[in-house]
């Protein structure tokens, strides 16, 4: 029996090794849904993205009857896309990810969705819009879901020097707020993060967004009771 | 968009934000006089990205800086012209 490390080794010398051109049966699908070492591997596909799919659908009333959502979406950190690969139809996605292998895993896994709907597979970061100062032509989304680091060094390049400073400190904030300038008027913003830091973080996102973005938002407030792991803010 | 030398996008995040950090250094001391068009390109941030990774896959062939923002400015420069 491999052990976890053995199994990510043989998983990333697969994507190496593969030619370009190749296609994956349903036994590699398999094998790469073994790989846990992108930033979704702890998270419940069932529980926290169907929860993700349910308070989208909840955005417009025809979608919620359908239990559909049709829209643009961005996913700033898609791990190993579970984000998408439970995703209802009818939706077009941008996913930035920073982990190559990560990056390969996502599309593997989403490509078949192409057939019908936009995808975007982007190798980087969010944090890249906003080096150097200029932001002119931020594309916008109905939806961006955020399931940010604790760390990361790419945010702390932000050419706003109050930005690099909360990304040091914590960049789930950084990542919440800078994500929110993709949100489109009466889209969301939903941030996935743990759920024993869940009330603190909002705290903490509001106070940066309602400083950066003004009176433009509205949210749910998480639970006294710690039961929250998904933040919701919406574009007014 | 040209995609990414392996090479880099198997780097660590740390080391990728390094280089990154290295390539934003260079580029902010670019004005409009000095390579004006790159300083173009800056100014849209869809183009700002491609710009950066423009300049990862050339300093991961070796390229130096400066000659690579120069050899970067004069091809953007060309192909304006064609397009004119």
């Amino acid at each position: 029996m491999p052990t976890r490390e053995q199994l990510n080794d043989s998983i990333e010398a697969f994507i190496l090794n593969k030619p370009n051109d190749y296609v994956y049966t349903n036994s590699d699908l398999n094998f790469l849904r073994k790989y846990d070492k992108c930033e979704d591997a702890g998270l419940n596909e069932k529980v926290v993205f169907d929860k993700v799919w349910s308070l989208a659908s909840k955005m417009k009333e025809a979608d919620e009857a359908e239990n559909a959502f049709y829209g643009n979406v961005l996913v700033t950190h898609g791990g190993g896309g579970k984000a998408i690969t439970s995703a209802p139809e009818g939706i077009s996605f941008h996913v930035m990810n920073t982990n190559y292998f990560c990056h390969e895993i996502t599309k593997a896994l989403t490509s078949g969705r192409q057939s019908n709907n936009f995808m975007r597979y982007d190798f980087g970061t969010l944090a890249e819009y906003f080096y150097l100062g200029n932001t002119d032509g931020l594309p916008s989304y109905d939806l961006v879901i955020s399931h940010p680091p604790a760390k990361c060094p790419h945010a702390e390049l932000d050419h706003d020097s109050l930005l690099a400073s909360e990304a040091r400190k914590n960049a789930r904030v950084y990542y919440a707020v800078r994500s929110f300038a993709f949100v489109e008027p009466q889209g969301s913003l939903l941030v996935i993060v743990p759920r024993e830091v869940a009330l603190k973080t909002h705290e903490d996102i509001t106070d940066l967004l309602f400083h950066v973005e003004g009176a433009t938002f509205d949210f749910d407030v998480p639970s006294a009771a710690g039961d929250d792991f998904i933040l919701k803010y919406t574009r007014l | 968009m040209r995609p990414l030398p392996l090479s880099f996008m198997l780097m660590s995040h740390e080391e990728q934000a390094k280089m990154h950090e290295e390539i934003c250094m260079a580029l902010e001391t670019i004005s409009s006089s000095s390579l004006q068009n790159i300083y173009r390109q800056l100014q849209q941030v869809e183009a700002k990205r491609m710009l950066i990774r423009e300049i990862i896959i050339g300093l991961q062939k070796g390229f130096e800086m400066s000659a690579l923002l120069i050899q970067i400015d004069t091809t953007i420069s060309r192909d304006g012209e064609y397009e004119e």
